[in-house]
């Protein structure tokens, strides 16, 4: 059919012509070198179509000034967002590059209110570094006639984890799966400002407070709760509890223990054996004689740190064995052991009950046929942020993903087909930026047996984050192959309380049950979920705006009550209201401002006092003493500017009054020697 | 002590390195009950009756069951001991915890104190690292900088004997301006108050004190054993100083009996450490009979906690050995029956599996050579290799 040319037809080929769309823009930020000699580096990115053509403008500017370098305020980086997400509703005039600054320049101007006065000028300069880039990369966007080379794409490809930020818009579609969004958590705020290794204990504690119990916490999150009724005290240290022994972690974290004891029961584990690194040869030799795909781990990793899994021929395996080496476990002795094949579940066990099942899939993007793995990567981290669990645990930019995307015949800047999944690990730890379902409710009963046996096994381990490989978790164990790759002692709670996908399990709450079970401790029936708590803070917290930081914590979590100072080196506070927030706000007081250093913080339980805000009370007798002290100073000064308008008395010096070192100070303390 | 340093003691015959010595007398208290036992890496000792896996008791380096893991890393954070003892009202020598970062107020707090003063590490095993007789800042400075390093060792703990099996791994470093590695700059450090006196090191287990010894100046070796002659409310201190970490079954506790005090009344007594491990070694060289009787109280202990009576005490053994994980199993097999036999000990090898790196034994002897001999067979101290697992049941799992 031939096409009607109307008049209307050709006013949209003229606007073609001279328009062009703005289809994405990019920010990004570069660190800069360790050793400061390049400083940090803003790029913008403008992206769009001009007759089918992809077109591409770059702008970059330094965070560097007069020789300093500038610090970057975080609303610099959101108006630099703000500009860039304004342009891609912009149909962009092309040959008239005064149309085009005066568009760009007015999209800078909407947002330069938010701007520091000129007065802070290191902040004032870092801003108008991203506008800089941005500008740039506009207008180079709209001159640009051909497509040009992908200049930040080739940076990204060679330096990706040199990138501090990231932006890009529109952003890719927030990952689902089946459909299905990823579960939302009301304890999120609460959790997300704490120090990201202890939140396993923080967990625990919160339940502890929760049904009744006073709770004392030290530096490095440890913290000892109290049973008001036996006075019987149990430890807590991350998630190291009582609940499991000593001689159990030894075994747990020791691959090689775990294989040998659980063999001995008949629990089906992996063939594999342990090497140290001068062992390398012997290593390659036993692999080829147990067959690949073959995993290689360190004997007694973490956090999935070293491990390869799916080394599929000799030559892979000596490329793992030099990725091995390179790791922060490098130089312990591994184990090479037949890959299983599997789905990888995280089983949780307390007692002879399976109480939680998570199946993790190994770090992963799926491509929209617009954005590129980088983008993808750094929108998926910040899904992640929404969970408390796998907030600290983003995808992370290392050699090994690096080697994924290589097999995949991948780089950072490459553009996954819609629904392609992309591969970025090969172990499905969540430590590397794996993904979490919850399934306890689909999983077969043979294959909880099977889980509560291999716990048992090992003695004293009252609690067990329990690792599988499974084909299929519906059905039983003989109809399939079910191995046991490890086993945790750790208080492994928040893959089943916080997974990305599935119902999650308080698994928190059941462990502390099952602690106090334990120690013979009686728990009340039912929990509170508003407390009201005496925060009791000791260590340096007078003097250095403890109180301050303490009210604006309560304030941001919605707390109520007051804190006021509590001799020469302590602080009280009481704090009401929702249990998650006033839980999070004890743990936090361990931490406390830039300044000050905590030893304790203790909680008790205490009446409440119903107050609608947060207030801080001040000791009325120092409150005194320091206005008497501010008028003796003032009356000093003016008489000391009386005498300077009359002129020095003889005989009378004004210079400073000599301060004493430390070791005059003691000498005099001590007398002579 | 041989070539490399490590201190060895003599048992049954066999020169054993010295921070062995734990879990080779909860090792030989078991055999001599006549209990099967299973070795794991790291010192760990499962032993029982009954079961494919004779379980019913445990230990790791000598530490039982019975002592929780939150206990244990709670010994081994030096801070948080001393802030327990301080809550429960156990004299301690004056001390405070400073980072790198605030190495001038730990100048000023020592000149508080007044020198001389001894510096220790904030977390570590016990005893944790210390240097002692610190006279001025600059020496304080110069002990920070040292006990701030950090051994590419530290993150091998798989493979580094002198980490515990239940220890916090320390991967975090960073490097100092000589380009050392070193412990991260908010890593924190004691500084105590150097008490002059004799040490006392006492074993508590169960809320009982077991033995009790004074330690010579180094507080390494024992001297003299005070087990009983110890002050009643000193010996009431000592155990309270171990129940005041919650969950601790059983605790190695060191004071000091002040030099200048003219009395031995409590107040003259300052507690300076507390111990997860028994550390038996410093024991024995107090008086010869005092290492059984701490392996026999941890057995016996952890027995109790079991519900596990403990049979007639035995003279000799005889049963299967099951040796795996070798890395060669067909020259161990050679070797092994010849070095048992100097020891006293009869070893008729069956099987060895040089791809599986096991053997398949027999062996009879007295309890305390064969825990000795399995205990440096699993160090990789008998011969040039080291086993994975060692079972020596009288029921061997059949195939």
């Amino acid at each position: 059919m031939t096409e009607l040319h109307t008049s209307e037809n050709s006013v949209a080929e003229d606007t073609t012509k001279l328009n062009r769309p703005v289809a994405l823009v990019r920010l990004v930020r570069f660190r800069r070198n360790d050793d400061k000699s390049q400083p940090s580096r803003i790029y913008a990115q403008v992206v769009g179509s001009h007759l089918d053509k992809e077109v591409r403008g770059i702008g970059q500017a330094e965070l560097f000034q007069n020789g300093e370098h500038l610090i970057l305020p975080a609303n610099a980086w959101k108006c630099g967002e703000t500009v860039l997400e304004a342009l891609l509703s912009k149909q962009v005039p092309l040959g008239d590059i005064r149309q085009s600054t005066s568009l760009i320049d007015g999209l800078i101007h909407s947002v330069e209110s938010s701007m520091p006065t000129e007065d802070d000028e290191p902040a004032h300069a870092a801003y108008h570094v991203v506008f800089r880039a941005i500008r740039e990369a506009f207008l180079a966007f709209c001159t640009a006639d051909s497509p040009v080379e992908d200049e930040l794409g080739a940076l990204l490809d060679g330096k990706m984890p040199k990138v501090s930020r990231y932006f890009v818009s529109p952003p890719p579609p927030a990952p689902t799966y089946n459909g299905t969004p990823a579960n939302v958590f009301s304890d999120a705020p609460y959790i997300e400002p704490l120090p990201k290794d202890g939140t396993k204990g923080h967990l625990l504690e919160r339940e502890a407070l929760k049904y009744g119990m006073a709770s004392t916490r030290y530096p490095n999150g440890a913290f000892v709760v109290t049973d008001s009724q036996s006075q019987q005290r149990m430890g807590f240290k991350w998630g190291r509890s009582p609940l499991a022994s000593g001689v159990a972690l030894s075994i747990c974290s020791y691959k090689e223990a775990t294989r040998r004891l659980l063999n001995r029961v008949d629990v089906p584990v992996p063939n594999g054996r342990v090497f140290s690194i001068a062992d390398e040869a012997q290593a390659i030799q036993y692999a080829d004689r147990i067959g690949y795909p073959v995993v290689c781990k360190p004997v007694a990793g973490l956090r999935g740190i070293g491990v390869v899994a799916n080394i599929k021929n000799r030559n892979e395996l000596e490329d793992a064995l030099r990725l091995y080496k390179h790791s922060e476990l490098g130089a312990d002795d591994f184990v090479i052991e037949e890959h299983v094949p599997g789905e990888d579940y995280r089983i949780v066990v307390i007692g002879d009950r399976v109480v939680a099942s998570v199946v993790r899939a190994p770090a992963s993007v799926t491509g929209d046929g617009l954005h590129t793995v980088a983008d993808l990567i750094e929108h998926k981290n910040q899904a992640r942020q929404a969970n408390p669990h796998l907030s600290s645990r983003p995808i992370k930019l290392s050699e090994s993903l690096e080697y994924q995307l290589e097999l995949a015949g991948l780089k950072y800047t490459s553009v996954p087909a819609r629904g392609q999944v992309v591969l970025l690990a090969n172990s499905a730890n969540l430590s590397q930026g794996g993904d979490s379902f919850e399934i306890a409710d689909e999983l077969h009963p043979s294959i909880k047996e099977l889980s509560v046996k291999a716990v048992q096994a090992v003695p004293g381990l009252g609690f067990c984050g329990l690792d599988m490989l499974i084909e299929d978790h519906t059905k039983p164990v003989w109809e399939q192959r079910v191995t046991v790759i490890e086993l945790n002692a750790h208080a492994a709670i928040g893959s089943a309380q916080y997974p990305m996908w599935g119902t999650p399990a308080p698994v928190a709450k059941d462990f502390f049950e099952a602690t106090c079970a334990n120690a013979d401790i009686s728990l009340p029936v039912a929990q509170s979920e508003r407390l009201s708590v005496e925060l009791s803070i000791r260590g340096r917290v007078t003097g250095v705006g403890y109180r301050q930081w303490l009210k604006r914590k309560a304030v941001r979590f919605g707390l109520t009550g007051f804190v006021r100072n509590h001799g020469k080196s302590g602080v009280l506070a009481h704090i009401e209201g929702d249990a998650d927030a006033v839980a999070a706000l004890g743990y936090l007081a361990m931490t406390g401002p830039h300044r000050a250093v905590p030893t304790s913080v203790t909680m008790r339980h205490v009446g409440g006092l119903h107050r609608s805000a947060f207030e801080i009370i001040s000791d009325p007798f120092k409150v005194r003493a320091v206005r008497k002290a501010k008028r003796v100073v003032s009356r000093m000064r003016r008489k000391v500017r009386k005498t300077l308008r009359l002129g020095t008395p003889r005989g009378m010096s004004l210079a400073l009054p000599r301060f004493r070192t430390d070791e005059e100070s003691s000498r005099q303390r001590l007398g002579p020697a | 002590m041989n070539s490399t340093g490590e201190p060895y003691v003599e048992v049954a015959g066999f020169q054993v390195p010295s921070r062995l010595i734990d879990g080779y007398q909860v090792h030989r208290a078991a055999l001599s009950r006549d209990f099967d036992v299973l070795s794991l890496p790291r010192q760990v000792l499962l032993a029982g009756t009954s079961g494919a896996v004779p379980a019913e008791v445990s230990f790791a380096h000598g530490v039982p069951e019975a002592s929780g893991l939150s206990a244990v890393t709670f010994a081994q954070d030096r801070r948080l001991a001393r802030a327990l003892l301080e809550r429960a009202a156990v004299p301690k020598s004056a001390g405070a915890s400073f980072s790198w970062r605030s190495i001038s107020r730990a100048r000023r707090y020592a000149n508080k104190l007044g020198y001389p003063v001894v510096l220790r590490e904030g977390v570590g095993e016990n005893p944790v690292r210390a240097i002692h007789h610190i006279n001025s800042g600059e020496e304080l400075r110069a002990a920070f900088a040292e006990l701030r390093r950090r051994d590419k060792a530290d993150r091998t703990p798989g493979s580094n004997p002198h980490i515990a099996g239940y220890a916090t791994t320390r991967l975090t470093f960073t490097h100092d301006e000589e380009g050392n590695e070193v412990a991260p700059l908010r890593s924190r450090m004691m500084v105590e108050e150097d008490v002059p006196g004799s040490t006392i090191r006492a074993f508590v287990v169960g809320g009982e004190l077991v033995a009790a010894v004074e330690l010579d100046e180094t507080q390494a070796t024992g001297v003299k054993d005070r087990t009983n002659d110890l002050p009643t409310e000193l010996t009431q201190v000592l155990v309270r100083a171990a129940e005041a970490i919650p969950g601790l079954a059983c605790a190695t506790v060191d004071a000091i009996h002040r030099r200048d005090a003219d009395s031995t009344q409590v107040q003259d007594f300052v507690v300076i450490g507390i111990s997860e491990r028994p550390r038996i070694e410093t024991y024995l060289t107090a008086s010869t009979d005092l290492d059984d009787v701490l392996g026999d109280a941890l057995l016996g202990f952890q027995a109790l906690e079991a519900g596990l009576s403990l049979g007639p005490v035995v003279d000799t053994i005889a049963r299967p050995l099951e040796i795996e994980g070798l890395r060669h199993a067909d020259k161990v097999a050679d070797e092994l029956p010849q070095v048992a036999k100097a020891h006293g000990i009869t070893l008729e090898v069956h099987r060895a599996d040089s791809v599986a790196g096991d053997i398949d034994a027999w062996a009879s002897g007295a309890p305390a050579a064969i825990a000795a001999l399995v205990e440096l067979l699993m160090a990789g101290y008998l011969v040039d290799d080291k086993a994975a697992a060692v079972n020596f049941s009288k029921e061997a799992p059949s195939d």
